[in-house]
């Protein structure tokens, strides 16, 4: 544990001072935050029940996942193949560091990097509704929706982005996954097959319309179920724990035949 | 054309661009199946999706890479190469690939009996290609060179890409936003603005390359 | 007429916030055929001279001239880097290319048009340089000795005018080094060249002009003997049983593990607190440290 804290402590450290990073959120957050203040979104509902304010909780956070995790699959795609090209491998190779801890450290540290901004940005949020008129538990509703939305999709996404450059050349991934982006999540599946619509989907949208019961399409259907919602769940997070776990072996490879 | 000019091109592959060919290939192939397996349904998009969306993707992103991922580029700022031919020697050989790529792909569409009259004719097809492929290779090496790195210039890229995809409406409905959009060529060929939208992108190209071109003559921020 | 004629030339880098780095600070420097050695410990603006000298740096103040040209603009630094041979310290190489194609690439940017002249020079700077034989080889297959040979047969290949070479010997072995130092004896006889290096050694044994830079400023300039004979006076070894470094204001140059004791070579004002301290002759590695240490520069030895 140790081990993970510190790769932790110094990667999350080197990857959050990252000012192009903080620049591309930046205009990402600025541009949500405008269409929040558009005239059709700006007048929020008089009577607040819990239902409602779940809705709102939920579509405010979930808009997050449309654009922001594309910022992240590129910014923490570089996070371990660095290692190799600053030619750092082999120095951390020579220490008792374990290779489980490396990958899990490294990890975490461009999970949270990557969620810190967005955290922040919610807590904006949160103070504009309250502005607006919404109670105060929107704070913490916020946080749970938060909690559901944004963190598996971006746990996916870091892990992904984290390991696949081990393999692929980083430029071919940053391609690749800003393609796969668009077609995994926001592709009409009549138009070439894709995993839109499906439990491997991570922009959250299944959950969103199973448990926070709205949705962002213009057709206003809920689609997914609650079991949908657990599956999805389940199912991204296997996906991380397999691309890590992958990840591992990898290096253990690379490192017998080295 | 100097003969030398041919043997930095050679070398130019050998060392930057042979990494590069993979990838582009390989999603070349993959529409390509795409197209002949979708030829009674919707490969007319798809035959148009590759040229217009994917490929000004590609080029975007890898246009950063050419100019500063070098492992000798202390010594190639050194050499008495100007920052002109830096710039066309590195982004002409990709998008000379790029220019292959397509042709072959369209020439397969062709092939295969695809009748893409509907989104313009020939020349306008090829138009609405090559313009956003070198609008957003300008932009991601003006992004690099003024970053110093190729991270950022990628997010923004990338950003552009997706935001013009999804909000294509929004913006073709809107002046100006309308001259900035890369699309026109898939989803609004016939649009009355269409030439004055390439125009403009044109335009936009220009000056990024020529930003670019100023950026790299600082050669001390790139080592 | 002098080939290099450097003329207050400061740099200084701007870092985030309100931190800059000064690199080069007013600096007057003339240069002609020959070799000249550039000493200097590590942050003294070396390598920030020697890049301003390739075109690749932009002074903030002052002015260069490189065999008449002034190097205030792209047309001008062009033409210096056309006649220029420069082997930087971290040099980058193209895995996939051979030994003989990597130079061959070098020469063409440097704008080595005819195929045979170029062909014919290739061979040259690789026999030079000992890599004949390995000129067919993959460049990633090759040692880090190797690579700096090719560093230097790249930086040959146009006969150049110019030669600038930083930290060249890094990485070779003893008898790759003497080889080295000898090619750029032979070569500084029609040309300037400029060698920046850390191994007092090397510039002992090639140079005739030598200067010394701390802190972007140029402390010395003159032959080794001059910065050798500066010290005289100021060098002694001591050897002794005691478990404790000398001190006094001493800076330790060298500790050898004898069998009557440790035996220390000394630089400093005096050793009168060491009256078993026996005075040498000094040597170019001890006017160096005699030169820093005469101006304030704490010269670490641990």
């Amino acid at each position: 544990m140790k081990q993970i804290w510190n790769i932790f402590k110094e990667e999350y450290r080197m990857s959050i001072r990252r000012p192009g990073v903080w620049l591309a959120y930046g205009v990402i957050f600025l541009l949500y935050f405008y269409t929040m203040t558009l005239p059709e979104r700006a007048e929020l509902p008089k009577v607040y029940d819990t239902a409602t304010l779940w809705a709102i909780s939920g579509v405010a956070v979930f808009e997050l996942n449309l654009f922001a995790p594309l910022l992240a699959g590129i910014s923490t795609a570089d996070r371990m193949v660095r290692d190799r090209t600053l030619k750092m491998d082999e120095l951390l190779r020579s220490t008792p560091l374990l290779r489980r801890s490396y990958v899990l450290g490294k990890f975490a540290a461009a999970l949270i990097s990557m969620l810190t901004p967005l955290f922040l940005y919610v807590q904006v949020i949160s103070i504009f509704l309250i502005f607006k008129g919404a109670p105060i538990q929107i704070v913490w509703m916020n946080l749970v929706s938060f909690c559901a939305l944004t963190l598996p999709a971006y746990a996916f996404v870091t892990a992904f982005s984290v390991a696949c450059p081990l393999v692929v050349p980083l430029r071919v991934y940053q391609v690749l996954f800003t393609g796969y982006w668009f077609w995994g999540n926001y592709l009409n599946p009549g138009f070439i097959p894709t995993l839109a619509g499906t439990w491997l989907m991570p922009c959250g949208k299944i959950v969103l319309e199973s448990l926070f019961r709205t949705t962002v399409m213009i057709d206003g259907l809920l689609r997914y179920t609650r079991f949908d919602a657990l599956m999805n769940l389940i199912v991204l997070a296997a996906c991380v724990v397999i691309i890590l776990t992958a990840a591992e072996r990898w290096l253990a490879w690379k490192a017998r035949i080295a | 054309m100097k003969r030398s000019t041919g043997i930095t091109w050679r070398y130019s592959l050998r060392a930057h661009l042979a990494g590069q060919l993979w990838l582009p290939a390989a999603i070349w192939a993959l529409f390509i199946f795409l197209v002949l397996t979708q030829l009674d349904y919707n490969a007319k998009e798809i035959a148009v999706t590759f040229p217009v969306v994917v490929i000004p993707l590609l080029a975007g992103i890898t246009a950063g890479y050419a100019l500063l991922e070098d492992p000798a580029l202390e010594l190639q700022l050194a050499s008495p190469v100007s920052a002109a031919r830096m710039l066309l020697r590195r982004l002409g050989g990709q998008l000379a690939i790029v220019t292959v790529l397509v042709a072959l792909f369209q020439a397969v569409c062709t092939a295969a009996g695809l009748d893409l009259s509907g989104y313009g004719s020939l020349f306008m097809r090829q138009v609405f290609w090559m313009v956003p492929c070198l609008a957003l290779s300008a932009l991601g090496c003006a992004l690099t060179l003024a970053f110093s790195q190729t991270t950022p210039a990628v997010l923004l890229i990338s950003i552009v890409w997706l935001l013009q995809l999804i909000l294509r409406h929004w913006i073709i409905d809107h002046n100006p936003a309308r001259y900035f959009f890369l699309f026109t060529g898939l989803f609004f060929p016939q649009h009355p603005a269409a030439n004055a939208i390439q125009l403009s992108l044109v335009v936009i190209t220009a000056v990024l390359f020529i930003i670019s071109w100023m950026l790299l003559q600082r050669q001390e921020r790139y080592i | 007429m002098n080939t290099i004629e450097i003329s207050n030339l400061s740099k200084i880098y701007r870092g985030g916030g309100a931190r800059s780095v000064t690199a080069l600070d007013g600096l007057d420097l003339e240069v002609g055929v020959g070799m000249f050695g550039l000493l200097g410990p590590n942050g003294a603006g070396k390598t920030t001279l020697m890049r301003i000298l390739a075109g690749i740096v932009h002074p903030t103040r002052g002015s260069v001239r490189v065999c008449g040209h002034l190097l205030d603009s792209e047309k001008e630094r062009l033409a210096v880097k056309a006649m220029l041979g420069y082997l930087p310290q971290e040099l980058g190489i193209y895995p996939e290319l051979s030994a003989e194609q990597f130079v061959d690439y070098m020469a063409v940017l440097k704008g080595m048009d005819d195929p045979n002249q170029r062909k014919q020079s290739v061979a040259q700077v690789l026999e030079m340089v000992g890599l004949s034989p390995e000129a067919g080889r993959k460049l990633k297959g090759f040692s880090g000795g190797m690579k700096r040979r090719v560093g230097i047969a790249q930086a040959l290949v146009n006969d150049p005018r110019i030669l600038i070479v930083d930290e060249p010997t890094a990485g070779l072995d003893p008898e790759e080094r003497i080889r080295f130092r000898n090619l750029l004896v032979n070569l500084a006889s029609e040309r300037t060249v400029l060698l920046s290096t850390h191994i007092v050694e090397d510039i002992g044994q090639t140079c005739r002009d030598v200067a010394v830079l701390a802190h972007g400023k140029l402390l010395f300039r003159g032959n080794p003997a001059e910065l050798m004979s500066a010290a005289a006076g100021h060098v002694w070894t001591l050897t002794t049983t005691d478990l404790q470094k000398p001190d006094h204001g001493l800076t330790v140059v060298s500790m050898l593990h004898l069998a009557e004791g440790v035996q220390y070579r000394l630089v400093g004002e005096s050793a009168a607190g060491y009256p078993a301290a026996q005075p040498v002759q000094p040597g170019l590695e001890d006017g160096y440290v005699w030169l820093m240490k005469s101006v304030g520069h704490a010269v670490e030895m641990v």
